[in-house]
């Protein structure tokens, strides 16, 4: 039963969702909400969010969300960045792949700091190999290349490993 | 003109200036990978913008809209990787830009 | 909302619309148009929900909802087929 908690946590999410999608406090949609949900959870055995509970840790929950302002914070640096780069009449690129490593074991945690990557300033994740991830450049830094897209890569699997325990 | 207003008016507001840069990015960058970072970051704080941009409006539209926001912010990333991939391991897909290509050695290392 | 204020986002997301279409069009490789059929499909989700709130019927942001999760999948089935079907 050591499932129970993602499972729990899973039918928690699904139920937010129906809610917001129905919008109404019927007794028979709230009813019919509760048992799609659990019997969606039970079937993919919470593997939709894993365990939430762990965020309740109040240091965990704190990471997590410094965790989301950062990213935002970044996003929308990534956008000026665009922004910038295309408005010029010739558009300045430099592109490369370089290989960086991940110390983060989890695969979930593996697929967060991808797709952060892929959302934040000049950097998408082409693919990730064992614990080596692939990130496309569009304007390389200037200096050490390999040292600067690691510090990138930490920055973001840094701050996700006080989540990931 | 309220707080609240003025604020779905700015949020909107960029968000359609995000999505046009998008769609700019995509018509005028040289090859996949490139047209791939305008595709995906520019749309998806866009969409973010625009879509509670036009929530503040009307606000009990918020909930679907924010359902929409988290599913946009979710996906984007996954199929641009998959599309990522794709353009790579395809030989006659892939750009012949890079100036350091590590993943290169790494396949062939593989094979 | 103004009518002014209205017609720029309009002209902004049609612009955008239009160059990205005009891409998925024009193409170069299948993989630029199929970043640029992401990109169209995003940017369409977003006039669905400026037309809903044009007409004030929220039917059309399921609509929009649908038609997102819809061109996700299409957009991964693409890009799994380009990357020599499913293996």
């Amino acid at each position: 039963m050591s499932r129970t908690p993602a499972v729990i946590s899973t039918s928690i999410v699904l139920l937010g969702i129906w809610f917001s999608l129905t919008l109404s406090t019927d007794i028979q949609e709230i009813t019919l909400g509760v048992v799609v949900s659990l019997i969606v959870a039970i079937a993919t055995h919470g593997a939709l969010t894993g365990n939430l509970f762990t965020l309740l840790n109040p240091r965990k929950g704190l990471a997590a969300i410094n965790y989301v302002f950062y990213f935002l914070g970044q996003m929308v640096k990534a956008n000026i960045d665009v922004f910038l780069r295309i408005f010029r009449p010739v558009i300045p690129i430099k592109p490369g792949i370089v290989k960086a490593r991940l110390t983060i074991k989890s695969e979930r945690a593996k697929a967060i700091v991808a797709n952060s990557i892929t959302l934040t300033p000049g950097t998408i994740t082409i693919d990730i190999i064992g614990d080596e991830i692939f990130v496309h450049w569009v304007f390389l830094p200037s200096g050490d290349v390999h040292a600067e897209t690691q510090a990138m890569v930490d920055s973001f699997a840094g701050r996700l490993e006080k989540i990931f325990e | 003109m309220s707080f609240m207003d003025i604020l779905a008016h700015v949020f909107t507001g960029l968000g359609a200036l995000v999505l046009f840069a998008s769609g700019l990015g995509v018509f005028r960058m040289p090859d996949v990978f490139n047209k791939m970072h305008a595709g995906t970051k520019a749309t998806t704080l866009g969409s973010v913008l625009f879509l509670i941009g036009l929530g503040l409006f009307e606000p009990s539209w918020m909930p679907k809209l924010l359902l929409i926001v988290l599913f946009i912010i979710l996906t984007n990333p996954v199929s641009s990787h998959a599309l990522a991939r794709a353009a790579y391991n395809e030989p006659s897909e892939k750009p012949d830009n890079l100036l350091i290509d590590d993943l290169e050695e790494s396949k062939g290392g593989a094979q | 909302m103004s009518s002014t204020f209205l017609i720029i986002l309009f002209v902004l997301i049609g612009g955008g619309l239009f160059l990205s279409f005009l891409r998925l069009i024009l193409g170069g490789k299948a993989t630029d148009r199929a970043v640029a059929l992401d990109t169209t499909t995003l940017i369409t989700t977003g006039f669905l929900v400026l037309v809903a709130f044009l007409q004030g019927r929220s039917m059309l942001l399921d609509v929009a909802l649908v038609y997102s999760v819809l061109s996700f999948l299409g957009v991964l089935a693409i890009a799994r087929y380009l990357d020599g079907g499913l293996r």
